[in-house]
């Protein structure tokens, strides 16, 4: 069977049709409205409550709560965080005001704009400790329902979410590993249908086309999907579900899909792939205790004392050096075996996607760390915060509760981390069979050896002694 | 020898042999860790208690609670008891649980009921 005869089988069952649950998904604004109800909760607290980063609900519930609910619901369900992105609101709010009909311009679309975002919020990050600034956490908070509201109150479409978002694009690279995808039920029914509502809006039904230009029958996997549904609801046939299946297909997928393309002509995903991939080991990098040593290093090498710029080296050497070495390396050995001849890069970007899922291994080990380990923190916070503000509803604050032990994570870490990279290496085969059908080990194996050693990087991560620290530079 | 301290928003350097936290209200409290330079594990507490006039005081009750500068780690709690040899010095046991920035808080219950507060950052507790 090959991967199109796979993507094109039976459909499974549809969730949307499902009693409680297909009622609760097509509420988008209620998870919206709950989630901006959260965002204000924790924007406030941020810039009034205590300026210490365990005692303020900023900065535990983003750095800790949501970052591993996210990457949670994107491993067993699919982009539910984007569904319920509370942004929406006050920019669709503007939207009413503006109506935009600029289109966003050629020279930004694609996912570049996303990609430096990424890195840039990578590097604040690291280099301002947001994880132990309150006020910070907010100021980002307040910073991105600001530039959401402003991209798409000049520019019509979905743009902030499609190109800008560094969450958003975060999202999309994980979601191509979820277990759920939004999709057409039945292909004759859309070849007959003559208004394409789930892609131009349905105003009879008050609903609206797809924003990120995704045209339902011609929809290949997560990319750029947001979990709206709203397709869902302009569908004037109701042929449009939210359905089960094999996670990370669409990675071997090289079909061209509606708003998207073909994977392998598409730079930018590969791009957005790769610092998927490498971020992930670098972000859990910035808190194991070698980290300090290296940096430390780098500073005397470099015979400086800014952060900035030890940092910004680092950077350089995790996310561009190292994969230029590692895939420039693999690229060539496993383009000897590929029947065309290909340049370099052109190589890179068709096998970039196969090292997806171990990027998702390592985010969902760290963020999910973080998550069980400190799982009922924000209880004792809340309580405190509820009794500061003259609402002593939650009853005394019990400083005490954690999350699971580290004993009982490191594993679940290391399955993750396992589970990633087996997957990785499925759709790594897969990709080599499509590209080289004659040759397939030799394209596959430089690719598999890249693959095994970021896992064996990832495994001396994560089996490091944590070692979270706000400057590096002992004075 | 030297710790690294700072009053309740962070950043007052002192470079006394051990980190004295005064506040407003005129009370002065003196930490000492051992050992000195912080590190994963167990660490011995020791927090002398002045009133205005210089004087130990006696018979407080004191609680500290150590907390990571990340949010969402477990935090660790000492109850410090009072020195029989020496009035005004309190002593505990804490527990560092990871490397990495730290802070204290104490909480001071004095014998006529008043309740202090006080915050002492330790930065870089070296990882094991
Ligand atoms: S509106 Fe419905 S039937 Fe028509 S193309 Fe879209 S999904 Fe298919
Ligand atoms: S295909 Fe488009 S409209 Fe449908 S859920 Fe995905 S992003 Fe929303
Ligand atoms: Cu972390």
């Amino acid at each position: 069977m090959t991967t199109s005869e796979a993507i094109g089988r039976d459909p499974g069952p549809d969730l949307l049709a499902w009693p409680l649950l297909g009622s609760l998904l097509l509420r988008r604004r209620l998870w919206q409205g709950l989630m901006l109800a959260v965002s204000i909760v924790l924007i406030v607290h941020g810039f009034l409550g205590p300026q210490l980063a365990p005692k303020n609900l900023s900065t535990l519930v983003v750095w800790v709560h949501y970052r591993g609910l996210l990457i949670a619901t994107l491993l067993l369900a699919g982009n539910i965080f984007c569904m319920a992105c509370p942004f929406m609101l006050p920019r669709d709010l503007v939207r009413r005001f503006t109506r935009p009909v600029r289109a966003w311009p050629r020279a930004l679309r694609g996912k570049v704009p996303g990609v430096v975002l990424f890195v840039f919020v990578l590097y604040t990050y690291e280099l301002f400790d947001l994880w132990a600034s309150p006020w910070a956490t907010s100021l980002v908070i307040v910073l991105y329902f600001a530039l959401a509201a402003a991209v798409d109150a000049c520019f019509s479409g979905a743009p902030f979410c499609k190109s800008v978002c560094p969450i958003g694009q975060f999202n999309f690279v994980a979601s191509t590993v979820s277990p759920l995808e939004v999709r057409a039920r039945d292909s004759g029914t859309c070849a007959t249908c003559s208004g394409h509502e789930c892609l131009t809006g349905n105003t009879e039904r008050e609903a609206r086309g797809c924003e990120t230009g995704l045209f339902l029958p011609e929809k290949v996997g997560n990319m750029d999907c947001t979990f709206c549904l709203d397709c869902a609801r302009a569908c004037p046939h109701d042929n449009v579900m939210l359905t089960t299946r094999l996670p990370g297909e669409e990675l071997m997928d090289d079909r061209s899909g509606s708003g998207v393309g073909r994977r392998s002509n598409r730079g930018d995903l590969a791009l957005l792939a790769l610092v998927f991939t490498f971020g992930a080991l670098l972000n859990a990098f910035g808190m194991v205790s070698p980290v300090y040593a290296f940096q430390q290093g780098l500073a005397a090498a470099l015979g400086t004392t800014s952060e900035a710029a030890v940092l910004g080296v680092l950077f350089g050497i995790v996310l561009c050096l190292e994969p230029a070495l590692l895939l420039g390396g693999a690229a060539a050995l496993s383009r000897r075996a590929l029947p065309a001849r290909l340049g370099l890069w052109t190589v890179v970007v068709r096998f970039a996607h196969g090292l997806v899922p171990l990027g998702v291994g390592v985010w969902a080990a760290h963020y999910g760390f973080h998550l069980l380990t400190g799982l009922w923190t924000f209880v004792p916070v809340a309580q405190k915060a509820a009794a500061d503000a003259g609402l002593p509803l939650l009853g005394v604050p019990r400083w005490g509760v954690g999350g699971l032990r580290e004993g009982i994570v490191q594993p679940i870490e290391m399955g993750l981390l396992g589970l990633g990279t087996v997957v990785s290496l499925v759709v790594l085969w897969s990709i080599a069979r499509r590209e080289a059908p004659r040759r397939t080990l030799a394209a596959y194996l430089p690719w598999a050896i890249v693959a095994l050693a970021l896992c064996a990087s990832a495994v001396w991560l994560l089996s490091q002694p944590m070692e979270m620290r706000g400057t590096f530079l002992e004075s | 020898m030297l710790l690294f301290a700072s009053c309740a928003l962070g950043l007052v350097w002192l470079s006394s042999c051990a980190p004295e936290v005064n506040g407003s209200d005129g009370l002065s409290v003196v930490f000492h860790l051992d050992p000195d330079v912080p590190r994963v594990g167990p660490t011995t507490l020791e927090v002398r208690l002045y009133d205005g006039a210089g004087q130990p005081v006696r018979g407080g009750t004191l609680v500290v609670e150590g907390n990571m500068s990340h949010a969402g780690m477990r935090p660790s709690f000492a109850d410090l008891v009072e020195s029989a040899e020496q009035p005004g010095l309190y002593r505990g046991e804490l527990e560092f649980t990871m490397g990495g920035d730290w802070f204290l808080l104490l909480e001071a219950r004095w014998p006529d009921g008043r309740l202090v507060e006080r915050q002492l950052d330790v930065p870089g507790v070296r990882a094991p």
